[in-house]
């Protein structure tokens, strides 16, 4: 009996102990930054989502929520997963259904266009990230190949074990992006992208696919059971006319069961978009077009539907967060833009919410051309303090620590659960100032201003002005 | 069926457990299903062959039992050794031998003879056939009676945790248990216990150590017209561990396997690189075969009971026939051939080595001569491993030439040893868990203990430790899932 009970007791523990490691490895998108839109819907609580917005990337780096939640108060949300196939969108939107009741919800109809994820890290992002349900199982039987693997998706340790090899601190505390991000993963950068005139002008169509009709049958019947609105979307894309014609198809047979769809691509002059500054490339919004064809889908939706405005409602309170993280990246992007020192010290000085700035003055920074003097009136410095130079911490706009450039000073903090500063007098070293170890010094003799945003975690931006 | 597979974790789990419910006189009956079914799941129609195999050796043990005279005796072993071995040759050697036929005849500028047969090694053939045999022999001899019962033979032949690579059992141990198998406690805490630790501990082996060493040996001898001395000397000796922990591990699951259900299968691994001497290596690795070879072939043959020159030649055929039984390929009777080489000279130098250490005054007790002589036998063991591992006897003295005449010490400096395909992580937990191999053996050399019955004896924490530690590193460690590509146990090849 004693025997029986010390059996129990170690496979008890056991099972603890497999399931806390199994925390750590699950599958987490590391090369996307630790962002899941599924770990995003899973801290939400039940009932507060009204449209969501379901599809692949095309519809994370589109749609912006914070934008609908700022002008509008729509507790929007992007339930979307890079190269979302067909099988993965329907199993996403049942996964919302689960514990949201959504108005509306508008599906990507990039799915049409491709059977097959071309890459495995998507296969991965689609069939890895939901929480093990019967739900999860039907998509992994539904897409892939008995003899290729699903059982290896369906206990999933198979494929999570070899992440030992990239675990970072994100996989043993929570990347806080993935808890309040409502899916969105702004794109600052400027790529090249051409209006599909070719796909524009083909007026023919091609009758659905067998896939491709079963697809849109199961959306259609969803939304009848579950009661929601379904809105087809295409998000603006440089498309060839072959694949213009599967969408032609598709809005044909959309149209006869009352669908309604939207293809940004017939409507871009609608929305405003300029080719040569509103992508990131050839697919993918950038963050400039995302806010232009959020603007244009926020005003369909309020002119199609009967959506409460949620602002001030404290249940909301993760589009709050969301709207404040974009926030943050708005101002890292455009500081990484200055060049003028004066300018770029004065953003870093009057940004100052949940931002800590290391600040140092080294080596002969008196005797720059620059007039580095003004940096006592940015950011209050003592006149006594900058004769002699040194370093200083600010956090929210306070000094929290000054440093004088005495031999054998040394300074630790903590900048959040995974990120430490370290400071130490060592003149004549970058590496005076680090975090995480990493050098964070740029000038031997001048101005050094290190910017780290305690909402992102990230050091935004590290400069040397001599 | 592997024993590092999701099936069998589903399999076994439900064959112990209903093992335990049915009626105990009819256990038997559900093992030898689960036997056949275990088989059956590599390849259905092959399941045949053991019947055949079981249905000759039992009919010739009944028949041994009646007859009285020794001719007729002698004619029944004759005929079942003969029908055995002719479907053994069949599958594992009629493509070796009709290939070396044919670079004869192409010599002698005959026609050659092409392959009408396209066959499949059959897994395991090479071990159930002897275990198969040897009840004949035993019967033969004496040593034990003929078995009535066909279902409890043929479960005695097809015993699933020992099937397709061993420990080849004697019908002596097994036969016995099998027959009293109504009369196993169910519930016995301390015979589970240990039997999961010894399957936990050979799955650790095969596959955090076995499966990772691997890798680099692949590399090794796949590219190894470009590697020197030091890169190939290192994949040698890391052959020489993976085959050790690949077929070390498979033997002490399937002990474990058969402990849990309440069997005691033979020891095949006894701490085999802590050997003196070539003839001690053999004591110690794959006792099961070694041993059958010794009872069964060595011993009929004169065995070391008589002249020197036919001592010696007794022990070459001995080797050459164990090489041939691993594989049908010259490079496994150069092996074979290597390992009867090294004992046969042994012996003859012997007193000339006697003489040294007298003259030198080396003692003999001392740690240094022990390490000197395990370090000898090592590598002599490691040099033949070579043979057995190149793709053919071509590439292994390709191989050997290269690790006698391309020195290049300064790779062990210059981080080119971490190109081998094992570098930075992949590399400390490799050598962690070497450091916990070479533990447990010295454990096992110096208590002369097993594994299991150590860790039995530790406080309850310690055990719980070792024991989550070692099911976590399979779990995380092992190499399995999707970047594994599929390595299977080297064994199920003979």
């Amino acid at each position: 009996m004693k025997k029986g009970i010390r059996f129990i007791a170690f496979i008890l523990i056991l099972i603890m102990t497999v399931m806390g490691t199994y925390q750590v490895l699950s599958w987490k998108d590391t090369s996307g930054d630790y962002l899941s839109s599924t770990q995003q819907l899973y801290a939400t609580e039940d009932n507060l989502m009204d449209v969501i917005f379901v599809g692949s990337s095309h519809v994370y780096c589109g749609i912006n929520p914070s934008y609908l939640w700022d002008e509008y108060g729509i507790s929007a949300f992007d339930m979307s997963v890079s190269g979302q196939d067909k099988d993965s969108s329907y199993h996403t939107i049942k996964e919302v259904l689960k514990t949201q009741s959504p108005q509306v919800v508008c599906v990507d109809l990039y799915g049409l266009l491709y059977e097959r994820h071309s890459v495995l890290g998507n296969e991965y992002r689609n069939m890895l990230s939901m929480k093990t349900s019967a739900n999860s199982i039907e998509l992994v039987q539904n897409y892939v190949d008995e003899k290729k693997g699903q059982m290896d998706y369906i206990l999933r340790w198979p494929i999570i074990h070899t992440r030992y090899k990239e675990l970072t601190e994100y996989d043993f505390i929570q990347y806080e992006p993935s808890i309040y991000g409502r899916g969105y993963n702004p794109n600052y950068s400027l790529g090249v992208s051409y209006y599909p005139q070719g796909a524009l002008e083909c007026a023919e169509s091609e009758p659905l696919s067998e896939d491709n009709k079963e697809w849109l049958d199961k959306l259609i019947l969803l939304s009848e059971e579950e009661d929601f609105k379904l809105v087809m979307f295409l998000t603006p894309m440089y498309l060839e006319p072959a694949q213009q014609k599967i969408l032609n198809g598709a809005y044909e047979y959309l149209s006869e069961y009352g669908v309604e769809t939207l293809d940004f691509n017939m409507l871009s002059e609608q929305v405003g978009l300029d080719y040569n500054a509103d992508f990131c490339d050839s697919h993918h919004l950038n963050r400039v077009g995302s806010d232009k064809l959020t603007a244009y889908f926020g005003e369909y939706l309020v002119s199609h539907n009967q959506l409460t405005d949620h602002r001030g409602d404290e249940a909301y309170y993760l589009w709050d967060e969301c709207s404040k993280w974009l926030e943050h990246l708005d101002f890292a992007h455009e500081l990484k833009q200055e060049t003028d020192w004066k300018a770029f010290s004065e953003m870093a000085a009057d940004y100052n919410e949940d931002m800590t700035i290391i600040l140092y003055l080294d080596g002969t920074y008196k005797e720059s051309t620059l007039g580095l003097q003004e940096v006592q009136e940015i950011f209050g410095i003592p006149e006594s303090e900058y004769d002699i130079g040194g370093k200083w911490i600010f956090k929210n706009g306070e000094c929290v620590y000054y440093m004088d450039p005495g031999e054998g000073n040394v300074y630790g903090m903590d900048l959040s659960d995974a990120n430490v500063l370290w400071m130490e007098n060592d003149p004549g070293k970058l590496s005076q100032v680090q975090i995480n170890g990493e050098p964070m010094g740029c000038a031997f003799n001048g101005l050094t201003i290190v910017v780290y945003d305690n909402i992102t975690h990230q050091v935004v931006d590290k400069r040397g002005f001599y | 069926m592997l024993f590092n597979s999701f099936e069998f974790l589903i399999f076994f789990p439900i064959v112990v457990l209903l093992y335990f419910i049915v009626p105990k006189k009819t256990r038997y009956i559900w093992l030898l299903v689960s036997s056949y079914y275990f088989y059956m799941c590599w390849n259905a129609k092959y399941a045949l062959l053991i019947a055949i195999s079981t249905i000759i050796t039992w009919v010739s043990g009944l028949l041994l039992s009646k007859f009285k005279s020794k001719g007729a005796k002698r004619v029944t072993v004759a005929a079942s050794f003969v029908s055995n071995l002719a479907i053994l040759f069949f599958f594992k050697y009629f493509d070796f031998v009709l290939d070396n036929l044919n670079r004869i005849l192409s010599y002698a500028g005959v026609k050659l003879i092409s392959n009408p047969f396209d066959i499949l090694l059959p897994v395991g053939i090479s071990f159930y056939t002897f275990q198969a045999l040897s009840y004949t022999v035993d019967v033969y001899r004496g040593d034990v009676e003929a078995e009535r019962n066909p279902l409890r033979y043929a479960l005695f032949v097809s015993f699933f945790p020992q099937l397709v690579a061993g420990p080849i059992e004697r019908s002596k141990n097994l036969l016995t248990q099998l027959k009293n198998v109504d009369k196993i406690k169910v519930w016995n805490y301390d015979r589970i216990v240990s039997g999961l630790i010894l399957m936990i501990w050979g799955l650790f082996q095969k596959m955090v150590i076995a499966d990772r060493l691997s890798i680099l040996v692949d590399n090794v001898f796949y590219k190894s017209t470009i590697y020197g001395t030091i890169e190939l000397v290192l994949g040698a000796v890391a052959f020489a561990l993976q085959i050790y922990c690949d077929f070390g591990g498979y033997s002490t699951i399937a002990i474990g396997a058969a402990k849990v259900m309440g069997f005691e299968l033979m020891e095949n691994f006894n701490t085999p690189y802590f050997a003196t001497s070539i003839q001690d290596f053999w004591r110690r690795w794959h006792i099961s075969l070694s041993s059958w070879f010794r009872d069964y072939l060595y011993i009929p043959l004169g065995g070391s009971r008589c002249s020197r020159i036919r001592k010696y030649f007794n022990l070459m055929v001995t080797f050459l026939v164990s090489g041939l039984w691993h594989g049908a390929a010259w490079r496994y009777i150069v092996w074979g051939g290597l390992h009867g080489l090294y004992q046969i000279l042994g012996d003859i130098f012997k007193p000339v080595r006697e003489k040294i250490v007298n003259v030198l005054r080396v003692d003999k007790e001392a740690f240094s001569y022990k390490l000197g002589q395990i370090l000898i036998t090592f590598s002599l063991t490691t040099f033949a491993w070579i043979f057995f591992r190149a793709g053919s006897l071509k590439m292994a003295l390709q191989y050997i030439e290269r690790m006698f005449t391309k020195w290049n010490p300064w790779v062990i400096f210059d981080q080119s040893l971490l190109n081998l395909g094992l570098e930075g992580m992949e590399l400390n937990i490799l050598i962690l868990a070497l450091v916990g191999l070479l533990m447990a053996d010295l454990i096992r050399y110096r208590q002369k203990i097993t594994f299991s019955t150590f860790l039995m004896k530790q406080n309850m924490w310690f055990r719980w430790i070792v024991l989550i530690g070692m099911i976590l590193a399979i779990l995380v460690f092992g190499v399995y899932g999707v970047d594994f590509d599929s390595t299977q146990f080297i064994y199920f090849d003979f």
